[in-house]
């Protein structure tokens, strides 16, 4: 069934056609501190998303959706830094992920797990893995030429080269454009991802895998494709994140960071595409304007607007202003009837 | 013409009781067939087992002469047996006409499963309702929509746990004739208590009671069956 748009994605469109234009303008009026801050979050954004589409759509809660941001990052890194190819190199960030989330997921999903050993299967993972590249300091360890550095993590990252002309590399107003033009392009693809066929038995998965499961469409297959995609976009978003500080370390992957992930669509709402986007970009910049403005315990105060926020608009920031613009734009259209009935006949004439 | 569908000493036990116990089954193609039994009889436990929504203890399962004891719930759907659960067992946060639509699309091609969707919902006087949360609707039009989907899915063997529970008068009867309609084409296995609904169906009967077959046979030859009357139908039920 390919349904017309309804009026959320329409107005969705509507928010990202208008975020675009002054996203876009931004590098004509702002410096590149701005833009820098900016494409973080975009990066951030993009690894919210394909935690939370699986999360808010399909019902699956990967809490260690930076398993495969930490294998992006650290793909990217080690490949560009020994062949300085760093268009294969991000290309790897992106099927690399791909291919240990098909033999995790495999493994997970296949086995049976679901639920809540679900998130902690593969939390464990990310921390697992952050805890054993920590453990690489000793100078022998070194894929290629490259030393992995344990917890120092490692830097001065080749920047990005143009694909077709590698002698031309990407400076921060480029990047910053690459990153959100990605970011665009991943949540246009989970979107048209959502009105196909597989989209439409992935949220049928959340909203009762059995009998998804008894109209012929084996639920396991769909939940290990999505955790693939989810993989290679979250490993996408650790290539682009490489990209942007020149610079991978194992806090890609720990707690903080994946639990990170699960708070800012938890701001934002996991139910729309929007939410993921819109909550990295509310709580990155609480994070930095608390951490600017001198309150000391950041963590402790972002913890407690977080808890306030949750209280306030449990669904998520995104669901609630939606909610308010439909019940006053309700009001407008009611206060415009006669008005608008009028102009209709006249307009016809 | 070997049966379409035969179980073999099936048998589910849950810790010390035996909800099913050597059950030996058997529906032929396009056979109306109904499975009465008193609460805990086993008739949902048996139905689970024919679509392994639960594995049996023991015993096998045959399906057109292939064994499907050890098969997935997406793999028997393919193979061709459809299922309305006793509880309505459907997608609570998708609209009517999507709900219909995933079944429809599972086994026809785009243009196909939109044309399965329109002729179902005209089928089931869903039309108007087509967009609505099926969340949102009554009960008894969950069933029918769950109904839907079984329709929508065209399988050659459909099981349908108590149809008609929660509905009206006018929408059981309706009830009976689509399961009449649905039997031109495929066999169908039909969980009731409500005998004025079994006597409507004029099928065969087979009689659940702890976990066995107690007795098979037409509608009419049951209700004489003193042993049948005793446990299951009471005293004034002829």
């Amino acid at each position: 069934m390919t349904p017309k748009l309804s009026t959320t994605e329409i107005a969705t469109l509507i928010i990202l056609a208008l975020a675009s234009v002054a996203i876009l303008a931004v590098p004509k009026f702002a410096g590149l501190s701005l833009q820098l801050d900016l494409s973080i979050i975009f990066v951030y954004a993009i690894l919210a998303l394909s935690m939370g589409f699986m999360w808010g759509q399909v019902g699956m809660l990967s809490f260690g959706q930076t398993v495969f941001f930490g294998i992006g990052g650290y793909s990217y890194a080690i490949f560009a830094l020994n062949t300085g190819d760093t268009t294969t190199a991000m290309l790897l960030a992106i099927l690399l992920p791909m291919l240990v989330a098909a033999l995790l997921g495999y493994f997970i999903i296949y086995g049976g797990i679901n639920d809540i050993y679900f998130a902690v299967i593969t939390m464990v993972a990310t921390i697992a893995l952050e805890k054993a590249v920590r453990a690489t300091s000793d100078p022998r360890i070194k894929i290629g030429d490259v030393r992995l550095q344990g917890q120092n993590g490692i830097a001065a990252l080749p920047d990005l080269k143009v694909p077709w002309n590698p002698s031309e590399t990407l400076f921060v107003t480029e990047v910053y454009y690459l990153i959100f033009i990605a970011m665009l392009l991943v949540t246009a693809a989970y979107a048209l991802l959502l009105r196909a066929r597989v989209g439409r038995v992935l949220v049928g998965i959340r909203e009762n895998e059995q009998r998804i499961a008894l109209l012929g469409y084996d639920p396991r297959r769909y939940k290990l494709l999505i955790f693939v995609i989810s993989g290679g976009v979250a490993g996408l978003a650790g290539g682009l994140y490489a990209v942007w500080g020149n610079f991978v370390a194992p806090e890609m992957m720990n707690l903080n960071a994946s639990a990170s992930v699960v708070i800012n669509v938890l701001v934002g709402g996991k139910a729309s595409l929007l939410g993921p986007l819109v909550g990295t970009g509310i709580v990155q910049s609480l994070t930095s304007w608390l951490g600017s403005a001198g309150v000391g315990q950041v963590n402790v105060v972002l913890g407690l607007i977080l808890i306030a926020a949750v209280q306030v608009f449990p669904q998520g920031v995104v669901p609630m202003v939606s909610a308010i613009c439909r019940w006053g734009l309700g009001h407008l259209v009611r206060l415009a009837q006669p008005s608008r009935r009028a102009s209709a006949t006249g307009g016809k004439q | 013409m070997t049966a379409l569908l035969e179980t073999r000493d099936l048998t589910r036990r849950f810790g010390g009781v035996t909800a099913i116990d050597n059950v030996n089954f058997a529906v032929d193609h396009k056979e109306l067939r109904c499975l009465i039994g008193s609460n805990g009889a086993g008739k949902s436990t048996f139905f689970k087992m024919l679509t392994a929504q639960m594995p049996p203890s023991t015993g096998r399962i045959i399906f057109d002469n292939r064994d499907i004891t050890d098969l997935e719930p997406s793999e028997i759907a393919r193979l061709g047996i459809g299922i309305k659960n006793q509880v309505p067992d459907v997608l609570d946060g998708m609209s009517v006409e999507e709900n219909i639509w995933l079944a429809a699309r599972s086994r026809v091609g785009r243009e196909g499963a939109l044309s399965v969707v329109e002729d179902t919902l005209a089928l089931l006087d869903l039309r108007v309702r087509r967009k609505d949360l099926v969340g949102n609707l009554a009960h008894g039009q969950r069933q029918w929509v769950e109904f839907g989907m079984v329709i929508a899915l065209a399988p050659r063997l459909a099981l349908l746990d108590e149809p008609t529970a929660g509905m009206t008068a006018a929408e059981t009867i309706r009830t009976a004739e689509l399961i009449a309609e649905l039997n031109k084409t495929m066999a169908v296995i039909v969980v009731e208590h409500d005998m004025q609904f079994i006597r409507r169906l004029n099928a065969f009967v087979t009689v659940f009671h702890q976990g066995r077959v107690l007795a098979e046979g037409p509608m009419h030859r049951i209700m004489e069956n003193e042993e049948v009357r005793n446990v299951y139908l009471g005293r004034d039920a002829a």
